[in-house]
């Protein structure tokens, strides 16, 4: 088995993407954990306890987003012991984390491991500052690494909303509440150490536990752990453009007469305006056409909770909570469920639920002529991003949804290659612009009916067309020799590297 | 002429003139006038003037609001207008006294919609629409006439009740289109139907707007229901076979057909078949 350190380190020896095959499940059991979890008077306490030697692999979640205190704090202490060399595996990385910009120009974190990045720390790698490229993975490859021991993790701090008496860890409760502790259960499972972080330590066990107790060796409180107003937007909104507004209505076009839009139905969709546009002109046609399905998974908002409670899906699969309603929900609708990254998305997990999805909606920041998406740098080759679930729902779900326009202040989102390939052309089955929809060729029987029905089909080179014709053909980005991060597939194979920008 | 949405489109938008044909309204009003600032008209015109040159796959009408002839931005507007090809020029402030001067710059195979939007020009509209046949429709523009009025404008509207009414019978005695005020309130979309429900009780069959998300609302009320193209069908068969035996009036479920209503079912034909509504 290959280590994913090894191959950061040596990226010339990882094996390569050679197109979607089928991965084979597997049965995991995590070692068994029965631990009694110590207080620790304050974090530095807690740190030099955890004896975090060169070289140590370091995670987070990152459910508290953008509210995130935890990881700063965390590092600011680890900075203290004067180690380096280290890596770090945070579910992803947010503007707050700036305090790795400094830690990563002094070496002290020289491998990061990733499904999303964002704000100075992004920008910092894209300059090449860190000493070995970014490893970027999906949500469901975050699990599948950890559980498969591709990574070890040696420590584990935990963001814990609330802690019950028995350490029980729950997100949907306490002054920095944020849903769904879905993506350290791994790292909870099959970490070293576990340690927990929280500002609300409860007496009496709490109902329901996203992390069990019996896992965690030590914790603390703290004053705060995050910025509520910056974890969870208090609403997602619908977007006015009427643009957007267009194209969500051509995606519920296409969902309409796909052949799959019945009952049983199982769905995913993002938090972006156009996305949750998608969602409400969704659930208006299921209204209509008396369609009930089975359950709607994500990354969850207000629009989706809805859904559910308008009787359109049975049950809600919860992985991340975007809104202070989802939130909520999470808290007190016993059909709105909580699941682990793992069984989420995990390649390896045979109860994966983007494996029953039917229909997902995504974006794109630039998309080729074979369907390959981007979602990890922008058009300028900066990194903004990551495949988060991207890759994922798109391998599980029967028809992948790309709905994006087609430019944007002359940016324009078909190119013939893309700067990085995050989701493979393969599992993207159309996608959705202003100016026509463009199905994968693969589609033959699937294109000719959704001509016959007036919609607006187009081939992918067509749209590019259009937008070269509008926007001018952009020049190529140049690039230096020097590989600033790796886009991994989510079976463990690389499917492209980032190069630095010139 | 014949549309039912009018979507204004300020001429110093780039992205927004971009994705104008995209909107799905009848036709665009790219507009000189009130939302370009006087600093932008040179540059606006210029924009405009590109925009159009090089639209390509035209999915609606494309009208210009010229600048009013009280200010000094309106002949260079039209030394630009007459130049493109363009389905009507949108005069604000219409009178006769500014069509005369219209009337000396404009390009002659252009149609012409007159925005009467005063006290005045409402109630000169009969002089003002007969001036010319280059007039195709008049649009109401209820926000100036109420600022003309001192009165405040309401989201039911009973302010304007005689203005519309009284805007609509003079169009439709002068076969010209009847053009609605824009709805105002952007997120009201039950007012919006409501409102719209009520013009089209009183003539209307077209709207203007301001905001694109109003444009399937409209089209949703203004548009003949199936039920109104069944029963056109009908009464324009019967009308066939009744004719054939001389007949020029006929009962239908009750009620006298006539010529009149002959010539209503065809009108609604006419634009379910040519808009493929059913």
């Amino acid at each position: 088995m290959v280590k994913i350190l090894d191959i950061i380190k040596d990226h010339n020896k990882a094996p390569m993407f050679d197109g979607v095959k089928k991965i084979a499940k597997k049965d995991l059991t995590p070692p068994n954990k029965n631990k009694n979890a110590k207080q620790y008077k304050d974090l530095q306490e807690l740190v030099k306890a955890a004896n975090i030697k060169d070289g140590d692999v370091i995670s987070f979640h990152h459910h508290l987003r953008n509210g995130d205190f935890v990881l700063e704090k965390v590092m600011t202490e680890i900075q203290k012991l004067g180690v380096k060399d280290l890596t770090l595996a945070p579910s992803a990385i947010f503007p707050t984390h700036k305090i790795l910009v400094d830690l990563i120009e002094k070496g002290i974190v020289t491998k990061i491991i990733t499904a999303y990045l964002s704000g100075p720390v992004a920008q910092a790698v894209s300059e090449g500052k860190l000493k070995y490229p970014a490893y970027m993975h999906s949500h469901g490859a975050r699990a599948r690494m950890i559980e498969n021991k591709e990574l070890e993790i040696d420590h584990t701090f935990i963001a814990a909303p609330t802690m019950d008496s028995q350490n029980n860890i729950d997100g949907t409760t306490g002054p920095s509440a944020c849903g769904v502790i879905a993506y350290p259960a791994a790292d909870a499972m099959y970490a070293k150490n576990v340690y927990a972080i929280t500002d609300n330590k409860i007496d009496g066990t709490s109902s329901k536990a996203d992390i069990k107790g019996n896992l965690i060796d030590g914790y603390v409180i703290l004053d705060k752990i995050g910025d509520p107003s910056k974890i969870v937007s208090g609403t997602t909104k619908i977007t006015t453009d009427p643009i957007g507004l267009i194209i969500a209505k051509q995606a519920v076009e296409f969902i309409k007469h796909s052949g799959e839009f019945k009952n049983g139905l199982c769905f995913q969709t993002g938090a972006g305006g156009m996305s949750l546009a998608v969602a409400k002109f969704m659930a208006d046609e299921m209204k209509k056409q008396n369609i009930k399905g089975k359950y709607a998974l994500g990354g969850i908002t207000k629009y989706i909770v809805d859904m559910m409670k308008d009787g359109l899906f049975e049950y809600l699969l919860d992985t991340q909570c975007f809104d202070l309603d989802a939130v909520k929900s999470v808290g007190i609708n016993k059909e709105h469920r909580r699941i682990s990254s793992s069984l989420y998305a995990s390649p390896l997990n045979k109860d994966a639920a983007v494996d029953g999805l039917t229909f997902v909606v995504l974006g794109a920041t630039e998309i080729d002529l074979d369907f390959n998406v981007n979602v990890l740098t922008s058009s300028d080759g900066v990194i903004m991003g990551g495949s988060g679930g991207h890759a994922d729902t798109s391998a599980g779900a029967k028809f992948t949804i790309i709905v994006s326009k087609l430019f944007s202040s002359r940016i324009v989102l078909i190119k013939d290659k893309v700067s990085c390939i995050t989701t493979p052309g393969e599992t993207v089955d159309v996608l959705v612009t202003e100016y026509g929809m463009a199905i994968n060729p693969k589609h033959k029987e699937l294109i000719a009916s959704l001509k016959s029905k007036g919609l607006n089909i187009k081939t992918i080179k067509e749209l590019k067309e259009i937008a070269d014709n509008e926007c001018g053909v952009p020049a190529n980005l140049e690039y230096e020799d020097k590989v600033i991060a790796l886009s991994e597939y989510r079976d463990g194979t690389i499917i492209d590297k980032l190069k630095k920008i010139k | 002429m014949n549309a039912r949405t009018f979507q204004f489109i300020p001429g110093n938008n780039p992205s927004m003139l971009q994705s104008s044909q995209l909107l799905g309204a009848d036709a665009i009003i790219i507009d000189l006038e009130d939302s370009v600032s006087i600093d932008e008209k040179d540059s606006a015109r210029k924009l405009v003037q590109k925009h159009v040159e090089e639209l390509k796959n035209k999915q609606c009408m494309v009208g210009v609001r010229i600048n009013p002839t009280d200010s000094k931005f309106w002949e260079d507007d039209l030394a630009i207008t007459n130049k493109l090809n363009l389905d009507f020029i949108l005069v604000p402030k219409a009178s006769v006294d500014s069509l005369k001067q219209i009337k000396t710059k404009i390009n002659k195979d252009v149609d012409i919609i007159v925005l009467i939007e005063s006290a005045n020009s409402l109630l000169d509209i009969k002089n003002i629409l007969a001036f010319d046949q280059q007039i195709k429709a008049a649009l109401f523009g209820a926000e100036d006439y109420a600022a003309d009025m001192n009165i405040v404008r309401t989201s039911k509207g009973n302010e304007i009740e005689w203005a519309r009414n009284y805007f609509v019978i003079n169009c439709v005695a002068q076969n010209k289109l009847a053009i609605d005020t824009p709805f105002t309130d952007s997120d009201d979309f039950e007012g919006l139907r409501n409102d719209t429900l009520y013009v089209k009780s009183i003539g209307f069959k077209s709207r203007s707007c301001v905001n694109p998300r109003h444009i399937d609302t409209i089209h949703e009320v203004l548009n003949p229901t199936l039920e109104e193209y069944k029963e056109a069908k009908e009464i324009v068969e019967l009308n066939e076979q009744f004719k054939k035996e001389g007949k020029g009036v006929f009962s239908y479920k009750g009620k006298m057909v006539d010529l009149p209503i002959v010539k209503r079912c065809l009108a609604i034909i006419d634009i379910c078949e040519t808009r493929g509504l059913y």
